[in-house]
């Protein structure tokens, strides 16, 4: 008999990877990598890739055993654990509009429900995503970053922090600079 | 005006469309200006990126999200434990220096099976079981590429599997459907390219006669 389809979960390269280094060195159980490492990809993860984070977690895991094996040595961090989470949804986000470039439109498509915005409306705001931008680039720099931060999603203390600014300068930064920012890209002809 | 009452603008910067994807240095120096621990020279570079390239603010995004989690999560290092737990792939280490037949009779010994689902689990449940319980990590085995058979549990009569299978570096290997029996033979031309030693991940998914589907955690193999 020819055995042998031998089984043993992937997590197997890594743990053996981590168990092989000093034992000083010698870290938590996979669970507790699984863990954190799970909930950095669901928090990454865009809503219309919610579905893959289990995929993807197991992509991280992946990537995790080989920079383990590249770098024994390497201190895990619970930031090292967030930034393979962050490359492995990245590259998954990458991969993704690749492949939409290269398919061609099914004819089901159109019977499907379109999530809105409808592609109208979608046109409009990549149209006033780039009066933004215009806009941004005219800004004093200051307001420029602290603007450029807020749209990415910052809240003003983040931005105080990241720009090293008083909480009071950052506070005052954002908000006038959205109201010019907003009268500029409304006299660009575009209300997003 | 309020911050908050800027979401729309925050929608239309985030629905421009990319034209360039994002280089690896350029995603490390996202990371790092996200992280705090960049120049401010630096920092006010990658913002430039960000407003020139949507690729790029999509990826501060992404980064953001990850460190608040990890911001929420206690910032100190992780714990590391002293306990040595010796996984599979060490005694396979181990094994090197035995002769094969003794490493093929300790294989027929502790070959382990796709764990079965409980009744009362999901797929969800069954996978963070297999990654979550260290002590199931007991057999790395190998195929012979002359006749590499994967098997596992047999779900209900009825089921129908598909197996997929991709090297570690997840390019796809083979892949078996509308298969009515729990094993599998990866066919030989699909391995002839593969060298000695390469590794094999491979999951099952189940079709039940209901029709819900499970899919196994990922077992991985050693091709000889």
């Amino acid at each position: 008999m020819c055995l042998v389809g031998g089984a043993s979960p992937v997590g197997v390269a890594l743990f053996a990877a981590i168990a092989t280094r000093s034992a000083p060195e010698l870290p938590r159980t996979l669970v507790e990598l699984q863990r954190p490492l799970a909930a950095a990809v669901r928090k990454a993860v865009p809503a219309w890739l919610l579905p893959e984070t289990e995929d993807l977690t197991q992509v991280a895991l992946l990537r995790l055993d080989r920079a383990l094996k590249r770098e024994p040595d390497r201190p895990l961090t619970r930031a090292y654990l967030g930034r393979i989470a962050y490359t492995t949804v990245v590259d998954e986000i990458r991969k993704r509009r690749r492949e939409r470039e290269h398919v061609a439109p099914d004819v089901d498509s159109a019977e499907r429900p379109t999530p809105a915005p409808g592609p109208e409306r979608l046109a409009e705001s990549r149209d006033a995503g780039e009066a933004i931008t215009a806009c941004l680039e005219a800004a004093p720099p200051r307001a420029r970053d602290a603007l450029t931060l807020y749209l990415l999603g910052h809240s003003v203390p983040e931005i105080s922090r990241l720009l090293d600014h008083t909480r009071k300068t950052a506070e005052n930064v954002v908000y006038r600079g959205l109201a010019a920012l907003r009268g500029c890209v409304e006299a660009k002809g575009y209300r997003p | 005006m309020k911050p908050d009452a800027a979401e729309d603008l925050r929608a239309a910067f985030s629905a421009r469309p990319v034209r360039q994807e994002v280089n690896e240095a350029t995603l490390s120096m996202v990371w790092k200006a996200v992280s705090g621990s960049t120049s401010p020279a630096d920092l006010a570079s990658v913002l430039e990126q960000v407003r020139r390239e949507p690729a790029v603010a999509e990826a501060w995004r992404v980064a953001r999200s990850v460190r608040a989690e990890l911001d929420d999560e206690e910032p100190a290092r992780v714990e590391r434990q002293g306990k040595v737990v010796l996984g599979p792939a060490h005694w396979w280490r181990g094994a090197a220096g035995m002769g094969i037949g003794t490493v093929m009779a300790m294989a027929a010994v502790v070959v382990m099976y796709v764990v079965p689902m409980s009744e009362n689990r999901g797929p969800v449940a069954m996978r963070a079981d297999v990654l979550g319980i260290e002590n199931t990590l007991v057999y790395a085995g190998s195929v012979d590429r002359d006749h590499a058979v994967l098997r596992w549990t047999a779900l209900p009569e009825g089921t129908v599997y598909t197996v997929t299978v991709t090297t570690d570096l997840l390019a796809r290997v083979a892949r078996g459907g509308a298969l009515d029996k729990p094993e599998w033979v990866i066919p030989g031309p699909q391995l002839s390219a593969l060298p000695d030693g390469t590794v094999l991940l491979w999951r099952v998914e189940a079709t039940l006669p209901d029709g819900s589907k499970h899919r196994s955690a990922t077992f991985d193999v050693v091709l000889r």
